[in-house]
């Protein structure tokens, strides 16, 4: 039960784009029908003896959409190196749209901008790192393009807006803390408006560290699947525009609760009875001031690896979700792992599944495991939801644990 | 309520020889992580956790650059052999330091890596001061790492007329909200106008610090930060009236000492 109301943040646009789809409604329509984009590392990406399939965004679409943003005024300015940059300004201007605005309309707001990446804020351009190796002089271009285009201060360059920045590389929470850290923003009246997510693209360095890690698959990802062989790397971007509550008449949602802790166990394993997830979920449902029995879809972090798949529904069960009316699903199958902007993009399936009170089951995930804790929804199990309330949640690297509490108005 | 800053630190280099309480612990890791891991031990040290259970405690760890140069060691390995190091992966991760720091001191409150490339600790610091406002958040620990690369240096050198290397170090701030009885800074104000700012005007990088009456330049990204954590350090001033000024921006930050910050 709501002990008390809380005056939560109001989520009035979205936008996203991955191999799943280059806008939401794209994205959600082939997530509904379980179509899997997952294929060999493209060429145009880059090149490996790896077969560890990837969920990639057609390089060419990224640039046709970009071309559009140009030809609409949205993007004027020289089209830069940094693809997990481009995927973020589909994703910026997707938001601003379906929330009815035009930069212009932002210029006299105080406009905070958070955005989660990982591989974005690295410098990874070979061809310069190999000149310069070879003790020749490279074209300056990549690295003065590296420092000129920090997510988060690129856009506030390109939007001409005033307010508080911040590019947190949490990694694969980082798109999830980048809504809770512009939550707080607001709440705190340091911005009017703010723009949050994560974008990330796919890179080599990412692609052999987690070969590396044996946490990839050579098929498509199997979430919670007894057969289930790890994860698949995927890119994008997902971004939410939110608002201060007073006078929002119809939002997409609220941002009711947020909650972020440490495991303080190992540097890429998230602890096994998952501690910090609990006490960021617990975090974040006192935030919400809401209980376990008010939540009735949690999108997991389900990235097909056997350890996060046990860790993620042994705390489920032990804060004691109810399994006949809280469905648990992972969207990993469907878009990949998509590390830094995998928290913005899950944020906004979590909106798109409450808003119309279902959810498909987990595609890639034919026979759950019986080890998990939880019961979670295999493929062939969509459901209606039962309320209005949902959870997006996210483990990384480092034991970060980060979780966001989503509302939707009664229809 | 106003945040108290209760203990601070500054280190200096890049092959830091960490204590032996610690050596164990980073015996594979880089030396950003090592930078990051010192700092925080040594600030440890002026006023420890042991009062604040685990939960209660925040972290932010910000850089310009990161673990750069790890980051071009994998990268290295993987043209050259094929294949990426576990190890080396997991560290070329920004956040991989706060995942240490989280382990080797047991902080399991909220963790934040940040990164911008110009002033990242300030805005780490408006950060920490947010999660000191919840509830359940009673102690946070800000620090700025940076290590940076031999491309960098190259990429500088080649970029600018004459340049001096920038200073690689960490520094730490460990700021709380509860009453002290010891002279302690309360921060009174932070606020930070950003400016967005060429490559060129970045890597020559140049601001202009005032404090109180002093006014100086500064020349790298950490350097500011190192001037403050120096004096806050020293203690001597009732009142720490401090400004960053140019073409990133502008700051402003105002210390003031006071042994009753409520």
């Amino acid at each position: 039960m709501t002990e008390q109301k809380k005056a939560s943040i109001a989520i009035t646009g979205m936008g996203c784009c991955c191999a799943t789809g280059m806008d939401t409604e794209e994205v959600w329509n082939n997530i509904k029908q379980h179509k899997v984009f997952c294929r060999p590392v493209p060429e145009s990406h880059f090149s490996t003896p790896f077969s560890f399939p990837v969920f990639p965004i057609d390089y060419n679409l990224t640039l046709k959409r970009i071309d559009e943003l140009c030809k609409s005024g949205f993007y004027t300015a020289e089209i830069p190196l940094n693809r997990t940059l481009l995927f973020t300004l589909i994703a910026v201007a997707e938001a601003l749209t379906s929330a009815g605005l035009s930069p212009n309309d932002l210029k006299m707001k105080r406009v905070g901008i958070a955005l989660g990446t990982t591989v974005g804020c690295l410098f990874n351009n070979e061809d310069y790192f190999k000149a310069w190796r070879d003790q020749k002089l490279p074209d300056p271009r990549p690295v003065d393009d590296f420092i000129e285009t920090n997510l988060s201060f690129f856009l506030q360059k390109i939007l001409g807006v005033k307010g508080p920045l911040c590019v947190i590389t949490n990694a694969c929470a980082s798109g999830t803390d980048a809504i809770g850290i512009a939550t707080k923003w607001l709440e705190h009246n340091l911005c009017d408006v703010a723009i949050a997510g994560g974008a990330d693209e796919l890179s080599r360095i990412a692609y052999y560290g987690f070969a590396s890690l044996m946490l990839t698959s050579d098929e498509p990802c199997m979430p919670f699947d007894r057969e289930r062989k790890g994860l698949n790397l995927g890119e994008g971007a997902g971004v939410l525009f939110l608002e201060k509550p007073d006078n929002i008449a119809h939002p997409v949602g609220w941002v009711k609760g947020y909650g972020s802790a440490g495991d303080a166990y190992h540097p890429t394993t998230p602890h096994p009875s998952g501690k910090g997830l609990k006490t960021a979920i617990q975090m974040a449902l006192r935030d919400a001031k809401i209980t376990t029995d008010d939540i009735s879809f949690i999108n997991s972090h389900g990235t097909g690896t056997t350890t996060n798949d046990l860790t993620e529904t042994a705390a489920l069960a032990a804060l004691n979700f109810q399994e006949q009316s809280c469905c648990v699903v992972s969207t990993k199958g469907s878009t990949g792992h998509t590390l830094g902007a995998a928290g913005g993009l899950e944020a906004i399936l979590t909106l798109k599944a409450l808003r119309e009170r279902f959810t498909p089951g987990t595609t890639g995930c034919k026979n759950p495991d019986n080890k998990l804790s939880f019961r979670v929804l295999p493929e062939n199990s969509a459901r209606t939801l039962a309320g209005n309330l949902g959870i997006s949640q996210s483990l990384a690297f480092g034991g970060s644990n980060s979780v966001l509490i989503f509302e939707v108005n009664k229809i | 309520m106003k945040p108290i800053i209760t203990a601070a630190v500054h280190i200096k280099g890049n092959n830091l020889e960490p204590s032996k309480k610690i050596a164990k612990e980073l015996r594979r890791a880089d030396s950003f992580i090592i930078s990051a891991v010192a700092a925080t031990h040594l600030v440890l040290e002026k006023n420890s956790l042991e009062d604040i259970s685990p939960e209660e405690t925040g972290l932010v760890v910000t850089t310009a650059f990161g673990p750069m140069q790890t980051n071009f060691d994998v990268l290295e390995s993987i043209l050259d052999n094929n294949q990426a190091s576990p190890t080396l992966f997991s560290h070329s991760v920004y956040n991989g330091a706060a995942g240490y720091i989280s382990r080797i001191f047991d902080i399991r409150g909220p963790a934040f890596t940040m990164t911008a490339f110009t002033n990242p600790f300030f805005h780490g610091l408006q950060q920490a001061c947010i999660l000191l406002s919840e509830a359940q958040i009673k102690r946070c620990l800000v620090l700025q790492v940076e290590t940076y690369s031999r491309l960098l240096d190259d990429y500088r050198k080649n970029s600018l007329a004459s340049t001096a290397q920038w200073p690689p170090g960490a520094c730490a701030w460990l700021i709380e909200k509860k009453k002290s009885n010891r002279q302690v800074y309360t921060l009174d104000k932070l606020s930070i106008d950003t400016k967005h700012a060429s490559a060129i005007e970045i890597i020559n990088y140049e601001e202009t610090l005032t404090v109180n009456d002093y006014q100086g330049k500064i020349t790298e990204p950490m350097g500011a930060l190192s001037f403050l954590t120096d004096i806050l350090t020293i203690g001597r001033q009732n009142i720490l009236d401090c400004r960053i000024n140019g073409l990133f921006g502008t700051i402003d930050l105002l210390l003031q000492k006071n042994n009753d910050a409520s």
